[in-house]
């Protein structure tokens, strides 16, 4: 579960960096706002299903109008990579408090969908369960989607473009600004859905995007910024290093990951399927 | 006799006014000082992963200083809580609590819900010469590590462990034990518990599964804890990990093959884990809000509680206002606010506020207490939204609270006379 979850949260934290060389500190809220819009849409309608569709289009939304209301502010600025990591730092902070003072202090309930309880099958001694199907199965479903517009649509030739060289595509005429908030959008929808589907597993919280942003900053770091396999790679890696870890000796658990990242930085900077040049910034 | 001169009168009378002034004079002392307050420092994370059970305890403390208020005050004067945020921070608790010292001139320090706070919180207190009562577990009844005017009404980790294992072996639920828990301090008290209690009763302790603290996928472990076997296993977690661990071994099915006990729980954890995740889990508490129907304190409590907050009180709130009025009912009763005073006037002290009848041990500080084993309602049995569990049994007194002698002190003596 841990991989799946931090490859749909860690594409969009590394795209939005490639492309606009932002280190995007308010990712980890997305996260928790897709959480918090599928519970409300359970409470509203009943439906997990329709969660499913609804936080990532609302919480892009709330990506939209960051990006327009806030870092579009910023670029172009004297210091705007500097000045990025601030202001999404505080967007950080008061986000989770608007959280609070909206749905209050206490964690909310968040029930697995009936369909999805109990298991599917049996492996040797160990139980199946449908749920965790379900989350590798969707994550399956959508990365080759994402493969495919990254890959095969304008959007995503100006995305790939634009992460190897931004000046470039604006020169070109390209309107990079739309791109951008697309992008953005897009990258906040991802972590939205992701937080939607680990919602009904973990604690429902405004503290719930902290943790996970810091460990999406790794797999970026150890994947390669800015690439897709990278991120898949590195998703999957560190989130197999946690729970293998963690099963064997727990208390490296935490420690195994960071010096997954300093090799990497140490060894090859770029990440292990990163461009040339690019990340070395 | 010369008639006296009126000059003469007049200076005499403000010479006497200006020496009743600064005198020791009682009546005229008693009078200025019963306008001002007894302050209680208040230190809880009012900012942070524990901010609502901070708020909740607030509250707690709220009630308990109006029912003193209400009585009279500590020695006819009237009690003020100072309140400070911790941050959740041991370094800002400590600056808070220093504060509330040395500025505040606060005759009590209350608070702390997690452990560094009351690490930092009685570092400053000890130092100070000023009681400290935490809210949270009291873990620091370890010799050598605590001075004299720590106390704690809140359950330790082996009052805590004891009750559940010997629960457990009461209940005859089975004899091969094991654990699943976060690494940190706090739950390696437990395993300690546990294995000491299992050797007493002859139980096999199969060991413990650690996961580390933060974790957000317990799967990866589960399987581990099945390979154990065991007829019960205890976990022992807290806030968000307990939540995301009561959700995953209901999903994991490990209540099918083994009696599962939280070895603590609180009432934000059932609420944000959600209704019927909690089904069939059996949890220690310190006090639930059912004994409102058997102790009318408790349901009076649990009235004034729910006014206040619209929510019923959890364990820890309620220990919480125990704590706060029997620090204030004993300074009050020795008509005092000396710190070694208050000090050997807790020790021993005998109290029943909520529940049933208890005690603050003298040689450790432990109170002497009952714990609460609980059972998880399915989602159709709860009756309103805080209906998560039905009491199965007190278990406690003595028989739960490890000897003075296991942690090191003399069980002749009180803690106030031994460091």
């Amino acid at each position: 579960m841990n991989g799946c979850i931090l490859i749909l949260v860690a594409l969009g934290l590394s795209i939005v960096f490639g492309l606009m060389g932002i280190i995007n500190f308010a990712h980890g809220i997305f996260y928790m706002l897709g959480a918090y819009a599928g519970w409300l849409t359970v409470q509203l309608t009943g439906s997990f299903w329709l969660a499913l569709f609804t936080a990532p289009l609302a919480v892009g939304l709330v990506g939209v109008l960051v990006e327009r209301g806030v870092l579009q502010r910023i670029y172009g600025t004297k210091n705007a990579n500097f000045a990025g990591v601030l202001v999404t730092y505080g967007l950080a902070i008061m986000i989770p408090d608007l959280v609070r003072m909206t749905f209050g202090r206490p964690g909310k309930p968040f029930a697995m969908p009936a369909a999805l309880t109990g298991s599917l099958f049996r492996l040797g001694e160990i139980d199946v369960h449908a749920y965790r199907v379900f989350i590798l199965g969707v994550t399956a479903a959508l990365l080759p989607l994402l493969w495919l517009l990254l890959n095969r649509t304008n959007l995503g030739l100006v995305i790939r473009a634009g992460t190897s060289d931004n000046l470039m595509v604006q020169l070109l005429g390209i309107n990079v600004a739309r791109t951008w908030t697309i992008t953005y959008a897009l990258g906040a929808a991802l972590a939205a859905f992701a937080g939607v589907i680990t919602a009904p597993l973990v604690a429902v919280s405004p503290e719930m995007g902290g943790l996970v942003l810091i460990e999406c900053f790794i797999v970026t770091v150890v994947g390669g910024m800015g690439t897709f396999l990278g991120v898949v790679a590195g998703g999957l890696l560190i989130g197999e290093t946690l729970a293998i870890t963690g099963m064997l000796y727990d208390v490296f658990a935490d420690v195994v990951i960071y010096l997954a990242m300093a090799l990497v930085l140490l060894v090859r900077p770029r990440g292990l399927f990163g461009q040339e040049g690019m990340s070395e910034e | 006799m010369r008639p006296t001169s009126r000059r003469t009168m007049l200076k005499t009378l403000a010479g006497a006014g200006a020496v009743t002034a600064v005198s020791g004079f009682p009546f005229v002392n008693r009078l200025a000082l019963g306008q001002q307050a007894v302050k209680v420092g208040v230190v809880v994370p009012q900012t942070g992963p524990m901010a609502l059970e901070a708020q909740e305890m607030l509250a707690a403390t709220q009630i308990a200083v109006e029912d003193i208020n209400a009585a009279g005050g500590v020695m006819g004067r009237k009690v003020e809580t100072v309140i400070r945020d911790s941050e959740f921070k041991p370094e800002v608790a400590k600056r808070k609590a220093t504060e509330l010292i040395e500025v505040e001139k606060a005759a009590f320090l209350v608070g702390a819900i997690v452990g560094f706070e009351g690490i930092a919180m009685a570092e400053v207190g000890c130092k100070n010469d000023v009681i400290v009562c935490f809210f949270g577990q009291n873990f620091l009844t370890v010799k050598g590590k605590m001075c004299k005017y720590q106390f704690g009404n809140n359950l330790t980790p082996y009052q805590t462990a004891a009750a559940a294992a010997n629960f457990v072996n009461e209940q005859k639920m089975g004899k091969k034990w094991h654990m699943l828990a976060n690494n940190y301090s706090w739950p390696q008290m437990f395993e300690r518990a546990y294995s000491l209690v299992a050797k007493q009763v002859g139980a096999e302790w199969t060991g413990v599964t650690w996961a580390p603290l933060g974790t957000r996928d317990f799967l990866p472990f589960l399987p581990k804890v099945a390979a154990a076997k065991a007829d019960v296993v205890f976990i022992t977690t807290w806030a968000a990990d307990q939540v995301a661990c009561a959700k995953q071994v209901q999903e994991f099915g490990l209540a099918r093959q083994a009696r599962v006990i939280h070895s603590i729980t609180e009432l934000t954890f059932a609420e944000a884990a959600g209704a019927g995740v909690y089904e069939n889990f059996y949890s220690g508490m310190p006090w639930y809000w059912h004994l409102k129907d058997k102790f009318p304190a408790a349901k009076r409590y649990y009235d004034r509680h729910m006014a206040l907050r619209k929510r019923a009180p959890g364990g820890y709130t309620a220990s919480t206002y125990s704590t706060v009025r029997l620090l204030l009912e004993t300074a009050n009763e020795v008509k005092s606010l000396e710190t070694d005073k208050v000090t050997r006037a807790l020790e021993g002290r005998k109290f029943q506020h909520l529940k049933g009848p208890e005690q603050i041990r003298a040689c450790d500080h432990v109170n002497i207490q009952d714990v609460y084993l609980c059972k998880g309602k399915a989602a159709g049995a709860m009756k309103d939204a805080w209906d998560f569990f039905d009491i199965v049994q007190g278990v406690g007194g003595e028989t739960s609270a490890e000897s003075c002698e296991g942690e090191g002190f003399d069980p002749k003596k009180p803690l106030s006379q031994q460091i």
